[in-house]
């Protein structure tokens, strides 16, 4: 089976210049390899890195030595050292990244923040937008919110408009950082069926999922992450 | 697949320019490539060579050493070896400058058409309706009331200013504009509306632009990627999210820790 992702010899530190030069050492030799059609859930304590590996692969950190590989429309890249416009081109076609928190911009309404990814691959308002409302209708956030910026919104309703937005569009690969974490049972349920419906449309899927239930219902395969022995930090 | 990105060549390829002021360096040995669409953000602190770097990009002041690949509607041109004229027309066509002080970039005593008019009429539009249309569609497009036409800029506050400044430089549809700290003297709730209009506006007409900014947030919202200059260097630059959530050098990661956070 071909693989979407593969990361090999992945090293990564973090040096607090401004904290007394201190060094924290993340992964060593880290290896991954996400298969097409693929669901894979990373486990491990918090503080372990699950989080960073998510940014790591995104672009979002920086490597530090060994090669994250992605397949993106019919190249393989390396996330290692690419161009910030290639790794803007991977993050616009191939990869969809769902974060725990959603970044509001001051003043953009929810319903414009949901169609960005779309409009960014060139599709008109008039078609991104009934796609966005069948969205915002399916999690559950009042019509009257649409119009309105999400800075003010709760907690949930932030994280629902985050998935809206990140499941707007269909990506090869989508990168899931607890994406039911402050949700109630009855949204959380929908986001699930949401991402069941993207893996059953072919994307591939790393993600962190806490809940037990939900974790066994989406992940295809396990992988653990080890933390490294002189890892003596709370990142 | 779709592809709407106009791929294959940077818009903009600048390579190791420096400049000196005498002995002192006012910016040294920086390169980077922008394409059409992207939003470039150069940060740091006052007299870390920001305005140096754009004065010598946007064709406004000559490096010391260097060059400025601008890919031009005409072809692919040296911004600081091509003959005069050329580089004029396509500065006055093709690109665009917002200043931090709106006196610098407006006629102070010209209507507010006018100051959208007069690059229209240098570039060669004569008709005195359409100027006045084009005028009254950009006043709208930069959310000034279209009654406001015939006011003089000192009439209008500093956001309206700064919003007639990047009507002014848009109405021509340049492909790239440059700003020097476009929103440092306005107020916050102004700010995110410029900022906003401006996000749209880059969307909407594929942009390229430039910005000089002390201000982190701002790049977060606006800027792809990122320079970050200390004493006339390039310490770190990438894509904006990793510059600014895992920061490199020391520097980039004092200014990001020195960030208040509301």
């Amino acid at each position: 089976m071909k693989w979407m992702i593969d990361v090999d010899n992945l090293n990564k530190n973090f040096f607090l210049h401004t904290q007394g030069e201190a060094k924290i050492p993340v992964f060593r030799d880290f290896r991954l390899k996400l298969k097409h059609d693929e669901s894979v859930a990373l486990v491990g304590p918090s503080g372990v890195g699950k989080s960073t590996l998510l940014r790591l692969l995104y672009g979002n950190y920086k490597i530090g030595s060994g090669k994250i590989l992605v397949r993106h429309n019919g190249d393989v890249l390396n996330m290692a050292g690419a161009d910030p416009h290639m790794i803007l081109h991977i993050r616009k076609w191939t990869m969809g990244y769902v974060s725990q928190f959603l970044r509001v911009i001051p003043r953009v309404p929810a319903i414009q923040v949901v169609m960005e990814p779309l409009k960014v691959r060139g599709v008109s308002e008039k078609e991104a937008r009934p796609r966005a409302e069948v969205l915002l209708t399916r999690l559950r956030i009042p019509k009257r919110l649409w119009s309105l910026s999400p800075t003010t919104f709760s907690g949930g309703e932030q994280q629902r408009i985050n998935i809206a937005r990140g499941f707007i569009a269909t990506y090869p690969v989508m990168l899931l950082d607890e994406p039911t974490a402050s949700l109630d049972p009855v949204n959380s349920r929908t986001v699930v069926e949401i991402i069941k419906e993207a893996l059953s449309q072919g994307t591939s899927v790393i993600g962190i999922f806490h809940d037990e239930d939900i974790r066994n219902s989406l992940a295809s395969r396990r992988v653990e992450i080890q933390p490294i022995n002189n890892h003596n930090c709370s990142k | 697949m779709c592809m709407k990105d106009s791929d294959h060549i940077p818009l903009l390829k600048v390579k190791s320019i420096s400049k000196y002021y005498g002995r002192r360096i006012g910016c040294h040995g920086i390169g980077f490539e922008l394409w059409p669409g992207e939003v470039l953000g150069i940060v740091g602190e006052s007299g870390s060579g920001k305005t140096t770097l754009l004065n010598c990009i946007s064709g406004q002041l000559e490096p010391s050493e260097g060059a400025v690949w601008y890919a031009s509607n005409g072809g692919v041109i040296d911004m600081c070896k091509a003959p005069e004229p050329q580089r004029r027309l396509v500065m006055r066509t093709e690109m665009g400058t917002v200043y931090q002080n709106p006196r610098d970039g407006l006629r102070m005593h010209v209507s507010a058409g006018g100051n959208i008019g007069e690059r229209l009429m240098a570039n060669g539009l004569r008709h005195y309706g359409q100027v006045r249309r084009k005028a009254l569609n950009w006043l709208e497009k930069v959310e000034i009331d279209q009654e406001r036409i015939d006011d003089t800029p000192d009439t209008f506050s500093g956001g309206m200013q700064q919003r007639l400044q990047i009507a002014r430089n848009l109405v021509t549809g340049p492909r790239i504009i440059f700003m020097d700290e476009p929103t440092s003297g306005l107020d916050v709730s102004v700010q995110a509306r410029l900022l906003d209009l401006l996000r749209g506006l880059v969307t909407e007409l594929d942009l390229s632009m430039v910005m000089v900014t002390h201000d982190l947030a701002v790049t977060r919202l606006l800027a792809h990627r990122l320079i970050v200059m200390k004493d006339g260097e390039a310490v770190e630059s990438g894509l904006t999210d990793q510059v600014l959530d895992d920061p490199q050098h020391p520097y980039t990661q004092l200014l990001v820790s020195s960030i208040l956070q509301p």
